[in-house]
C-alpha cells in the first residue's frame, strides 16, 4: 500500500523512495520483524490458552517428550508478520505477488488444517492424512501450472515460462505443457520437504531465510532492469523485481520467528509454518524461474527429504532395512548422541554454504 | 524379488497388517485359529507381515514356534529388521538353549548391524558369563585372527554399544577387560557411557581387575554431546565411581542395570 505514495512525489520529493524496490525491501524486512517480536509473545500465549501445544512423539526411539506442550502454530505468527509487511510494502497490482501471496494462503491454510486435527486429536500420527495432503498439494501445482503456461494469466512470454532454466548454462530446456507435470512435482517436493526439516528448534527457519534471500538476488537480477539480467545472461522477467520486496518481508518474518524459535523454543512454526514456506518459497523459485537452483540453495532440505525417502522407501519397504539410523538426517545425528544445537548450528553452516554455491552460479553460466 | 512383489501391492497386506497391529497391541491369550495365521504371515512375501508373525511369537510366547525364530534370524535372505526382531524375540523368550546360543553368536557376524547389536544384547540377557561366549564376542568386535594390538573393528557405534553391555555380562578375562578399556576410549560418548557400567558390572564379578578399574576410570573423558541440558555421562560415570569407590559389595547388578542407556527411551534417560 505505502508503494501508492510514490504517486505524490511531486507534493513531497522523498516520497519517491516508496518506487524503489530497494527501499521497501528494507522497510518490509523491518516491518515483519517488528511485527513478529510484538505480537509474539501474544501470540504464543493466545496458542497456548487454546491448547495449540505440540504433542509428544517418538522418532524411532529418540525420544523428544521434552518438547511435549510447546505452543505449535507458530507459523501463524510468521505468516502474519510476513502478511503485514507483504501487504504494507509491495505492490499489490504486481501479478507474481499475488501468486506467491495466494500460495502463502493455500498452503498454510492446509498446514494449519493438519495441525488443528492433530490438536484434536491429541495425537501427531492423526493429522490430515497424507495421501490428501499430497491431493492438495498437487491440485496447488495444476493450478498454478494452468496459469502460468496459458495466455492471459501467465505472467512471462509463454516460451520463457514452459524453459527450465538451467544453473551454469545460459540456456534453458523448453519442456513445453511437460513443464506442467514438473510445476506439479516441484511444488510437492518443496513444501514436503521443508516440512520433513523442521524437527528440531530453528532448523528450518534459517534455511529457508537463506533460500529467500538467495531468490531475492536471483529476483533482483532477472526482474529489475533489462541490463542487468541480459549482463548476466539471464533472460529479463518483467515484474519480477518485486518479488525481491517479498523475500525481504519473508527474510524478516522469519528472523522474527527464530526469536521465538530458537533452541529451547518457546513456539514451534506447525506444518501451519512448515508447509507455507515450503509453498511459499516452491512458488518463489518458479516465478524466479530458478527451479534447480532452488534445490541447490535449498540443499539442506534435499538431504532431509532425500533421506527420508531412501529410508522409507528403499530401505524400510523395498529392503526391510534402515540406511540410516534414523531418517530426516537430523534425527540420525541426535541418535548419534550429537546435541541439538550442534546439530542445528551445524546445518545452518551447511545452508550457508548451499546459499553462496546456488549464488555463485549467477556469475558462472 | 519378494520385497518388490510386496511394494507393488502393498493393499493386499493392509489388512492383514490391521489385524497384527490389533493382535500386538492386545493383552488377550492368541485367539483360535493364531497358529495356522502366524504360518501364513511367516510365509507372506511382505517382510512387515512376516516381522508381525515373529513379534506376535514372542508376544504369545509361543515355544512351538522357536525353532521357526532361529531360522529366521540365520536367514540372511531375510528383511534385516525381522532378523533383529527375531533375535530380539528369543532373548523376550528367555529360552537360554544351545541352538539359540549358537544361532545368536552366529548373528554377531551378520552384516547388518541392528541384528550384530541385538545379538550381542540378547546374548548378555539370556546366558551366564562363560569363555566362550567372550570369544565371540571378543572375536566380532575385534576381529577373529587375534593379532596384537587388536583394534576394535567394529565400525557402528550401536554395535559397540552393545557390545560393552554384553562383554560387562559375560566377560570374564583380561581381553574382556582390555576390550572395555578400549570402548571407554570410544570416540563415542554413548559407547563410552556403555563402558564404563559394563567394567563395573565386569569387576563385579571379576575382583582382580577393581583397583585398576577404579584408576582407569577416572581417565575417561567425560565430554558428552548429549541432548539435553544435563551431563548423562557424567551422571552415569559419577553414579559408577561412587559405586566403585564404596566397594564390590555396592555393585549389585540390579543397581548397574539401571545405568544403561536404552535406545528405546532415548538416549537421555538413564532408568531410575
Amino acid at each position: 500500500m505505502l508503494y501508492l505514495l510514490r504517486h505524490y512525489e511531486a507534493w513531497f520529493g522523498p516520497l519517491r523512495l516508496f518506487g524503489f524496490p530497494s527501499f521497501r525491501s528494507m522497510g518490509a524486512v523491518v516491518t515483519a520483524l517488528a511485527v513478529s517480536l510484538v505480537f509474539g509473545p501474544w501470540v504464543i500465549r493466545l496458542l497456548r490458552r487454546h491448547g495449540a501445544r505440540d504433542q509428544g512423539r517418538t522418532f524411532g526411539g529418540l525420544n523428544v517428550a521434552s518438547k511435549e506442550g510447546t505452543p505449535t502454530m507458530g507459523g501463524l505468527l510468521m505468516l502474519g508478520s510476513l502478511f503485514a509487511a507483504a501487504l504494507l510494502w509491495c505492490d499489490l497490482s504486481n501479478q507474481q505477488v499475488r501468486i506467491v501471496l495466494a500460495a502463502a494462503l493455500y498452503f498454510g491454510g492446509i498446514g494449519a488444517f493438519d495441525d488443528l486435527l492433530k490438536i484434536r486429536h491429541r495425537s501427531n500420527e492423526r493429522g490430515l492424512a497424507r495421501h490428501w495432503k499430497y491431493a492438495a498439494q498437487i491440485a496447488f501445482g495444476a493450478l498454478v501450472g494452468v496459469l502460468y503456461l496459458t495466455e492471459p494469466s501467465s505472467p512471462y512470454d509463454l516460451r520463457v515460462a514452459r524453459t527450465l532454466v538451467l544453473p551454469l548454462s545460459s540456456k534453458g530446456i523448453y519442456l513445453g505443457w511437460g513443464y506442467m507435470l514438473f510445476v506439479i512435482v516441484f511444488m510437492v517436493l518443496a513444501s514436503n520437504s521443508v516440512n520433513l526439516t523442521d524437527g528440531l528448534d530453528g532448523l528450518a527457519i534459517v534455511p529457508a531465510m537463506l533460500v529467500a534471500g538467495v531468490l531475492g538476488v536471483f529476483a533482483f537480477v532477472v526482474g529489475s532492469d533489462a541490463a542487468t539480467a541480459r549482463d548476466l545472461l539471464f533472460r529479463y522477467l518483467p515484474g519480477c523485481g518485486e518479488l525481491v520486496v517479498f523475500c525481504a518481508a519473508l527474510l524478516g518474518a522469519g528472523a522474527g520467528f527464530l526469536w521465538f524459535n530458537c533452541h529451547p523454543a518457546s513456539v514451534f512454526m506447525g506444518d501451519t509454518g512448515s508447509l507455507a514456506l515450503g509453498g511459499i518459497l516452491g512458488t518463489l523459485a518458479l516465478l524466479v524461474k530458478q527451479e534447480v537452483v532452488f534445490f541447490i540453495a535449498g540443499g539442506v532440505f534435499v538431504v532431509e527429504a532425500g533421506s527420508s525417502f531412501l529410508q522409507d522407501y528403499v530401505g524400510l519397504k523395498l529392503l526391510g532395512r534402515r540406511i540410516f539410523f534414523r531418517a530426516p538426517y537430523h534425527h540420525s545425528l541426535m541418535h548419534q548422541g550429537y546435541g541439538e544445537t550442534k546439530v542445528v548450528t551445524r546445518f545452518w553452516i551447511l545452508a550457508a554454504i548451499f546459499a553462496v554455491m546456488a549464488l555463485a552460479t549467477l556469475k558462472l553460466r | 524379488m519378494r520385497a518388490l512383489v510386496a511394494l507393488l501391492s502393498p493393499h493386499r497386506w493392509k489388512g492383514p497388517l490391521a489385524e497384527a497391529g490389533h493382535l500386538l497391541d492386545s493383552h488377550d491369550p492368541p485367539p483360535e485359529g493364531s497358529g495356522r495365521k502366524l504360518d501364513a504371515w511367516l510365509a507372506s512375501p511382505a517382510w512387515e507381515l512376516r516381522n508381525a508373525a515373529v513379534k506376535l511369537i514372542a508376544h504369545w510366547r509361543d515355544e512351538a514356534r522357536y525353532a521357526r525364530l532361529l531360522g529366521v534370524l540365520g536367514d540372511r535372505a531375510e528383511a534385516g529388521i525381522v532378523r533383529r526382531n527375531a533375535a530380539e524375540a528369543l532373548a523376550r523368550l528367555g529360552l537360554a538353549t544351545p541352538p539359540a546360543r549358537a544361532a545368536l553368536v552366529r548373528a554377531l557376524a551378520d552384516p547388518y548391524w541392528e541384528v550384530r547389536s541385538e545379538a550381542a544384547l540378547a546374548l548378555a540377557a539370556l546366558f551366564h558369563p562363560a569363555e566362550d561366549l567372550e570369544q565371540a564376542l571378543l572375536d566380532a568386535l575385534l576381529g577373529a585372527r587375534p593379532r596384537p594390538p587388536r583394534r576394535i573393528r567394529e565400525d557402528n557405534f550401536e554395535v559397540r554399544m552393545a557390545h560393552a553391555r554384553a562383554l560387562g555380562h559375560l566377560g570374564l578375562s583380561r581381553a574382556a577387560f582390555d576390550a572395555l578399556l578400549a570402548l571407554a576410549g570410544d570416540d563415542s560418548w554413548l559407547v563410552r557411557s556403555q563402558a564404563v557400567v559394563g567394567i563395573a558390572h565386569l569387576v563385579a564379578r571379576q575382583t582382580e581387575f577393581f583397583g585398576e578399574a577404579h584408576d582407569r576410570l577416572h581417565g575417561v573423558d567425560r565430554l558428552s554431546e548429549g541432548c539435553v541440558s544435563f551431563f548423562v555421562l557424567r551422571d552415569v560415570l559419577g553414579r559408577v565411581l561412587r559405586a566403585v569407590t564404596e566397594g564390590p559389595q555396592a555393585l549389585s547388578a540390579e543397581r548397574l542395570r539401571a545405568l544403561y542407556l536404552d535406545p528405546r527411551t532415548g538416549w537421555n534417560r538413564v532408568r531410575p
